[in-house]
């Protein structure tokens, strides 16, 4: 099967791969090309808008905690000095995004550049993005009231309405004609009908675990906590409502998933997975403090807000990866486990016996030495309690030399396991890459889950094109059938039935080549062939002379 | 098991149907819900804020009055240091008894949880919550050279003489009787 190599990697895109825009086009198109148009791949237009999108986000918290006066008054000027950086990049963004009007079909559809200016100002984003910067400007002319500024830059918010809308529209034209649970199922579950509002809808939910355990680790430094207090109240509250909302949201409509279709058993399936408990957990103790507070105090319980963290591992394969190579190498895992603790009260036992009688407040009791041990044969070492005797120094020496190579083995297992698993995931794709070929095409849906593998494996695109040509060396000899290992000639039948086929010739040639007369008295006198086999060769070699003679 | 009323994919089944008219009324009194629980989690909140309000009014008190008590004209005449014509020395609890007697400037704090006076504890109480919002005037005495910490601090004492100087640390009582340092002000 010839494989166009050419053809395939066209289309195959490692997570480093570029947009190939001509350098020779006219600079304005160029830069529209680069930057700012949504047709072209992998260009920089969705950087752009992220970053932008980040931008007018912290430009928000800005604004927020400019109303503390306790963190306002002495970082003024830092507040300031990040005031100018933005309105200076939302004026670098607003004046490029006019000066490449004319390449958008948008505003110069008919060809006119003036036009295409005018149309672009008077567009609804373009104003939103001028009222986000001209505020600025005009306190340097006119007195303008410190708090009307700030509402007026406020408005920079509105500009993520730019990424907002386009991503709403390809969402209701993907889910025309559905239904609004699958509508719902389609903004919180990944799957082919959530395009960009989807990532968005993660994204939103990212960014709420991050400032929420941002705000959990606040909390816990005393002086930000006594000035920022009732502002972590107010984010606490919110993050629980939007987190709240989504666990509802994953509820209802993960009856849409594959799996999950039941109404009751689906929903309980899907609350009881390690996911929605995780989500669960994220809530809880917001609800069961307020709620039992008079009852007990359950102050302890914030700390566990902290859970919320895990809610990102949905967004990341690491995980998965990680509990995969947990699960697989349990069993010597707890082996190991088990060798380590019998280590561990093995020593703290011997601790005992050797220090108990010159350091009785040290090492009072077997479970009180146990700390002492995990901390010698861990290699922590402390020192708030060492041995004193000459006993108790002897078996310390020993005991840490073995606690080193004990301790690394649970290290040593999760590191190579991690890298089998990679090595794993790598090989299932190029076997993949291996049925894909098989037709000698790439089509564009084998293309894109080839994408989203190698963005999942963080493979470039040298990696993927790697891959491939080995899967299509593969598939090149796969017509060789001699050279692959037998349990693949099993694999598949007509390999099978080649390779019987190869193997008689053989026996045939060597029948030819041989004195058949001494090999056949070599084999019965040391009995190294069965009755059975000599049968067979005789079979065979007699049909061969049968052929040969007629 | 049977599945919800909507499970069907078709094209023709695009509209709302009542189990999602339900989801979504549920879903809206669960953020009713969660608003309220975080609104009476921000009474709260604004309750402490009030009486760490009233911790560092009385931190500002003080520490104009470390200041100016020792000047022979000072208005409170409990809270000065013992002069000679005096029979028994000026103690804490005169003094307190002068500063938060009406109208005098620290008498109206009023304590937010309670809407009582703020008065004075010797700790915060998180078995009984009797100390919500209440405040601690603690004195801090250094300890002998060679100790591992540099002061002692216990609570200021009806009895404490106040002819000296005093290293007074503030303390509030939060809504769930967890104390919140305010300030260490010198008396």
């Amino acid at each position: 099967m010839d494989v166009k190599q050419d053809d395939i990697r066209g289309k195959i895109r490692g997570h480093d791969y570029r947009a190939e825009i001509s350098t020779d086009l006219p600079f304005r198109k160029w830069l529209y090309s680069w930057l700012f148009d949504p047709k072209i791949e992998f260009n920089y237009q969705k950087e752009v808008e992220n970053w932008i999108a980040l931008l007018i986000v912290v430009n928000l918290m800005a604004l927020l905690f400019e109303q503390v006066p306790q963190i306002h008054e002495p970082h003024a000027l830092l507040f300031h000095v990040f005031d100018i950086f933005s309105v200076i990049v939302f004026s670098i963004e607003y004046l490029m995004r006019l000066y490449v009007a004319p390449e958008d079909e948008e505003f110069n559809s008919d060809n006119k550049k003036g036009l295409a200016y005018l149309r672009y100002m008077k567009s609804p984003f373009a104003i939103v993005d001028f009222f986000s910067v001209a505020p600025f400007y005009l306190q340097a002319f006119l007195p303008v009231d410190l708090r009307m500024l700030r509402f007026l830059r406020l408005l920079r918010i509105l500009k993520i309405f730019r990424i907002l809308i386009p991503a709403y529209q390809q969402f209701v034209i993907a889910n025309k004609g559905r239904t609004f649970r699958q509508k719902m199922h389609a903004l919180v579950f990944p799957s082919e009908y959530g395009g960009s509002l989807q990532g968005l809808f993660d994204t939103f939910i990212v960014v709420w675990v991050i400032i929420s355990v941002v705000s959990v680790v606040l909390e816990s430094v005393t002086a930000i906590e006594y000035i920022l207090h009732i502002q972590f109240i107010i984010v606490d509250a919110i993050a629980v409502g939007i987190f709240t909302m989504e666990y509802c949201m994953r509820l209802y409509c993960c009856v849409e998933e594959p799996g999950f279709e039941s109404a009751v058993t689906g929903r309980f399936k899907q609350a009881k997975s390690s996911s929605s408990v995780i989500d669960f957990l994220a809530i809880l103790p917001f609800f069961l403090e307020i709620i039992l507070h008079h009852l007990m105090d359950l102050r302890f319980l914030r700390v566990f807000r902290l859970m919320r963290l895990l809610k990102l591992t949905r967004y990341t394969g690491a995980t998965a990866t990680l509990t995969k190579v947990i699960a697989r190498e349990m069993p010597v895992l707890g082996a190991s486990a088990f060798i380590m603790l019998l280590l561990v009260i093995l020593t703290a036992s011997l601790g005992y016996l050797f220090e108990h009688d010159a350091q009785p407040e040290k090492f009072d009791n077997i479970p009180q030495s146990i700390y002492w041990a995990v901390i010698t044969l861990a290699s922590v070492g402390y020192g708030d309690i060492s041995p004193v005797t000459a006993g108790g120094r002897i078996m310390t020496i020993f005991l840490a030399l073995l606690g080193i190579g004990i301790f690394a083995i649970p290290a040593a297992l999760l590191s190579s396991a991690f890298t089998d698993q990679l090595r794993i995931e790598r090989e299932t794709l190029t076997n993949a890459l291996y049925e894909m070929l098989s037709d000698g095409i790439i089509s564009e849906e084998e293309a894109e889950i080839i994408n989203l593998e190698a963005k999942r494996l963080h493979l470039s695109e040298e990696d993927v094109n790697r891959l491939i040509d080995k899967a299509r060396k593969e598939r090149e000899l796969k017509d060789d059938v001699s050279v692959l290992p037998l349990h693949k000639i099993a694999a598949t039948s007509e390999h099978a039935v080649e390779h019987y086929r190869i193997l008689i010739s053989q026996i045939r040639m060597l029948g030819i080549m041989t004195d058949r007369e001494r090999f056949e008295l070599v084999a019965i006198k040391n009995s190294r062939l069965s009755a059975q086999e000599l049968d067979l060769w005789r079979q065979i070699q007699n049909n061969e002379s049968e052929s040969s003679s007629s | 098991m049977a599945n919800d009323d909507n499970n069907d994919n078709s094209i023709d089944n695009v509209g709302m149907t009542n189990t999602d008219r339900a989801f979504l009324v549920f879903l809206f009194g669960v953020l009713i819900l969660t608003a309220w629980l975080g609104y009476e989690a921000y009474l709260e909140g604004h309750r402490t804020e009030t009486s760490k309000q009233s911790g560092e009014t009385w931190a500002k008190w003080l520490t104009t009055a470390g200041t100016e008590r020792f000047n022979k004209d000072y208005a409170i005449s409990a809270c000065t240091p013992t002069d000679a014509n005096s029979n028994a020395p000026h103690v804490w609890g005169d003094c307190l008894k002068a500063i938060t007697t009406k109208p005098a400037e620290l008498s109206n704090l009023i304590n937010p949880f309670t809407l009582e006076p703020i008065t004075i504890v010797a700790a915060c109480d998180k078995e009984e919550h009797t100390t919500t919002g209440q405040m601690i005037i603690e004195k801090a005495l250094p300890t002998p050279p060679g100790s591992a910490v540099p002061f002692d601090v216990t609570a200021l004492t009806d009895s404490d003489v106040i002819d000296k100087k005093l290293q007074i640390h503030i303390t509030i009582c939060d809504g769930g009787d967890y104390p919140i340092k305010i300030a260490e002000v010198e008396f």
